[in-house]
């Protein structure tokens, strides 16, 4: 079995009084691709502010072996456009986790933020305003300034939000892609079922405040999506993508 | 430049451009963290600190100093989210310090020999130690700001995930607040009210309107609000208007400049 990279024991999590999550128990591999899913306030951001640190647990632990450097992609829709930041100054806001407080960016810097321009195909689009991009370029945007930081764990918060199937396909295409080159782990958190079906190794189904996690050969093969969901999907297969067929 | 031949307008001058550059360049990051209540808000909580210190007979500028520094942190505390809306407690902020500062002002015979106008401020009134000690306060300010520049944008950008890698989010939160309270309270006993307040939504909204990389956003909004500041003296001198107002409406036709370029830009 692979390496844990972030292990939960009997997590909790919430805000304020409200419980949103509790008896999480699991392991996040390193190199894997974990997809989180659940319906709207099942808790999945939740989850992911738990990993990050953002919110402490309200009881169990969080652990991992070393200092890990989560490269978190949030949810785009959340960030103010009124400033006109290019596209650079945005991916090069990754590479002051990498400095000291006072510290400026040096010719590696520049090199690593040249690197995620090129790996998320945004090389000719770095002077470019990123309010007037696309959704699908302002997520490769955020993307960029993720990889920019090097991270040993990649977080991706709804990067599919609000996006044609074009554009859903071209962002998980490029997510794979930066999975194929760096190898690094992967969290991708959703609530569109084919999505994360599609590229995660292992699935998280969040619901009721419990979470249970699955491999995805384990949910096609044992009819369990029907069981989770309470009604007949079925896990279809063509040309090497899976796709959905919901109802009777 | 007969207007310049007077030390007392010289004085004038000079903090107006120092206070306008102050307020414009931090007006910046107010706009962008859409906080711009919170400038009206600490701009009346100065005004009552210098009310309170008038009254009880202390340095103005220290009371001052002091209450527009704690109301500022007070905001930068993360709240709990509870039934009141942030922009709800800010007017509370508003109108108490603003009623209370009046009342200061009624009981204090010492107030009107001040000369104190504490919302339309008396910048003829500015003497050579207000000037130093707005041209330390600004020399501190810009230290600060342009050696943290691109941590100041990123946690005003996206404080979220500034903090998810490991940039010290709440610390940058604190300077920015502690700074704009500071530059406020300053300002205020020279400038009053009206003219902090609209040097930083004005300027910044030129910067926002002719600019398209945020950098110079910064540089228009200071430019803009120097322009104003000399601009607005002279017409204060030269048609004898109250000064602080006269900046503002400088401020204002300066806006409507821009936006016509804008608009011609994009036709």
């Amino acid at each position: 079995m692979a390496e844990s990279v972030i292990r939960f024991d009997e997590v909790s999590l919430g805000y304020g009084k409200r419980q949103v999550l509790q008896g999480l128990t699991f392991d996040i591999r390193k190199g894997e691709c974990l997809g989180v899913i659940g319906p709207n306030g099942a808790g999945k951001t939740t989850l992911l502010r738990g990993v990050l640190g953002l919110i402490r647990p309200r009881a169990g632990r969080i652990s991992a072996p070393g200092r890990l450097h989560y490269g978190y992609v949030m949810q785009r829709q959340f960030l103010d456009t009124l400033f006109p930041f290019t596209v650079a100054d945005i991916v090069r806001m990754g590479r002051f986790g990498r400095k000291r407080a006072w510290g400026r960016l040096n010719r590696k810097d520049c090199q690593q933020v040249e690197d995620a321009l090129e790996i998320t195909g945004l090389a000719d689009l770095q002077d470019a305003l990123y309010r007037e991009l696309s959704g699908g370029q302002r997520q490769r945007t955020l993307i960029a300034r993720a990889l920019a930081y090097e991270p040993d764990v990649l977080l991706l918060d709804e990067p599919t939000n609000d996006m044609d199937a074009k554009g859903e396909n071209q962002i998980m295409g490029l997510v794979q892609e930066i999975q194929r080159k760096t190898g690094g782990t992967i969290v991708l958190v959703s609530h569109l079922l084919h999505v994360v079906l599609n590229y995660a190794e292992r699935l998280m189904f969040l619901a009721d405040g419990k979470a249970h996690l699955y491999s995805v050969e384990e949910l096609v093969s044992n009819d369990l999506l029907s069981k989770i969901y309470g009604f007949p999907i079925r896990v279809g297969l063509s040309e090497g993508k899976r796709y959905l067929i919901s109802g009777e | 430049m007969d207007f310049l031949q007077e030390t007392f307008l010289v004085n004038a001058l000079v903090a107006a451009l120092i206070s306008g550059a102050l307020c414009a360049f931090l007006g910046v990051y107010v706009h962008l963290k859409r906080i711009l209540f919170i400038g009206i808000a600490l701009s009346e909580v100065a005004a009552l600190g210098i009310a309170a210190g008038l009254y009880v007979g202390v340095w103005p500028e220290a009371s001052a100093s002091v209450l527009t520094v704690l109301t500022a942190l007070l905001f930068w505390w993360p709240g709990r989210g509870g039934l009141l809306s942030r922009e709800a407690v800010l007017g509370l902020v508003y109108c108490v310090a603003a009623a209370l500062a009046i009342i200061l002002l009624a009981v204090n015979p010492m107030a009107e020999a001040h000369g104190v106008d504490l919302v339309s401020g008396n910048l003829l009134y500015t003497m050579d130690s207000d000037i130093l000690l707005l041209s330390l306060l600004a020399a501190g300010t810009l230290t600060l700001h342009l050696l943290l520049f691109p941590r100041f944008l990123f946690v005003s950008f996206d404080p979220e995930t500034a903090r998810t890698l490991g940039l010290e989010e709440r610390m940058v939160e604190f300077l920015m607040y502690l700074t704009l309270g500071l530059c406020i309270a300053v300002s205020m006993k020279t400038a009053g009210i009206l003219f902090v307040f609209s040097s930083m939504v004005i300027p910044p909204m030129v910067g926002l309107t002719l600019c398209r990389r945020v950098w110079a956003v910064f540089v228009v909004a200071v430019v803009t609000a120097e322009a104003a500041g000399f601009l607005g003296l002279w017409a204060s001198f030269a048609w004898d208007l109250p000064t602080g107002p006269a900046i503002v409406c400088v401020e204002g036709m300066l806006f409507l400049l821009a936006a016509v370029v804008r608009v011609f830009r994009q036709a």
